[in-house]
């Protein structure tokens, strides 16, 4: 297996990116600066495909829309590594959703119910791809999950039309 | 920030990984060599975990022999992998038939494939001294029914791997 170096630029970039995950999740601003104009981002379940910065902004605005955080209810990374051109992260997220796309149902989940592994791709300095994981260990959890994805394409869909940005 | 970059994880257990995943996937205790008998497998969904080499060779013995593989469009597509430190990553997808060779204890007696590409996978694995010690397995689904069943079907086999066990039926 070829050994790749990890540049500056990425390596800034993953700093970034984990300061974001940590400590200020909910800065559309600051996360969007992370992607590739060519950003490709799958979600699984659904395999939901967004193409492009527009696509991802608005994925990214609805999602974070649907949930705050604080006290337990944060989000915990639990494993990450790179290879310097990939990278994986292992992450927990507790939250408190805000109903936009549970039909209205505020609810709160606690770390470790929802759970994370992102595997992206990174060029000079920027995520061109992602993979997302998402697990629920819960039965209602993984029963929910598939409609709140849909849910949020839908909407992110709806909004990037909205923009005359659809591609 | 902390250094996850260094060496790769062992390259020869990736390779035997690999091939064993393409060529050989029905092969228990191949695989069972890679892994160091406290080695811990997280499953999702569901979040189950199976402690130390007897506990994941009933459970794998049970997942093993419910599908079967063939070169067509039921066959294990590795989509990446990469490596470094003690970690290595693995994304695929699953195709497969369903076997009844559990006598129909799973899928009740119901056959059927799922072709290459609806079930994906992604693979966290970490290494200690050549061996697997750590496998945190995330299967997901593009199929909207498949992700509701996927949770049924994974406590479904969780409960026969623990009435196995209980019994002393390793394998």
């Amino acid at each position: 297996m070829e050994t790749n170096k990890l540049s500056k630029a990425n390596e800034a970039l993953i700093q970034e990116y984990l300061d974001i995950v940590e400590h200020d999740s909910e800065n559309l601003e600051r996360i969007m600066r992370l992607f590739a104009d060519d950003i490709l981002f799958e979600l699984e379940p659904t395999g939901d495909v967004y193409r492009g910065k527009p696509a991802m902004q608005a994925f990214v605005d609805v999602a974070m829309s649907g949930r705050t955080h604080s006290g337990q209810y944060t989000l915990q990374i639990t494993n990450w590594f790179t290879d310097g051109d990939q990278l994986c992260i292992e992450y927990t997220h507790g939250g408190i959703l805000t109903g936009v796309y549970t039909a209205g149902i505020k609810a709160r989940f606690e770390q470790g119910v929802a759970r994370y592994c992102i595997t992206y791709h990174m060029c000079a300095g920027k995520f061109d791809r992602m993979h997302e994981f998402i697990q629920g260990t819960t039965f209602l959890a993984n029963l929910a999950m598939p409609f709140m994805l849909k849910r949020i394409k839908r909407l992110a869909d709806k909004k990037l039309a909205g923009t005359g940005r659809a591609d | 920030m902390q250094k996850n970059f260094e060496i790769q994880a062992d390259e020869a257990v990736i390779e035997e990984l690999l091939d064993l995943m393409t060529n050989d996937s029905e092969n228990l205790e191949r695989t069972l060599k890679l892994l160091t008998d406290d080695c811990v497998w997280v499953m999702e969904p569901s979040g189950t975990e199976y402690h130390g080499i007897a506990q994941i060779k009933t459970f794998a013995g049970i997942a093993m022999k419910l599908r079967g593989h063939d070169e067509g469009e039921h066959r294990i597509e590795i989509l990446s992998c990469f490596s470094t430190g003690d970690n290595f990553c693995i994304e695929y997808s699953h195709g497969m038939v369903s076997t009844d060779a559990v006598t129909g204890a799973i899928t009740s007696g119901l056959k059927g494939g799922i072709p290459t590409g609806i079930l994906r996978y992604c693979m966290v694995y970490h290494t200690r001294d050549g061996k697997i010690d750590r496998v945190h397995e995330y299967i997901n689904s593009s199929s909207w029914w498949l992700s509701l069943l996927l949770p049924i079907g994974m406590a479904y086999l969780h409960r026969v791997t623990i009435k196995r066990m209980a019994k002393g039926i390793v394998n």
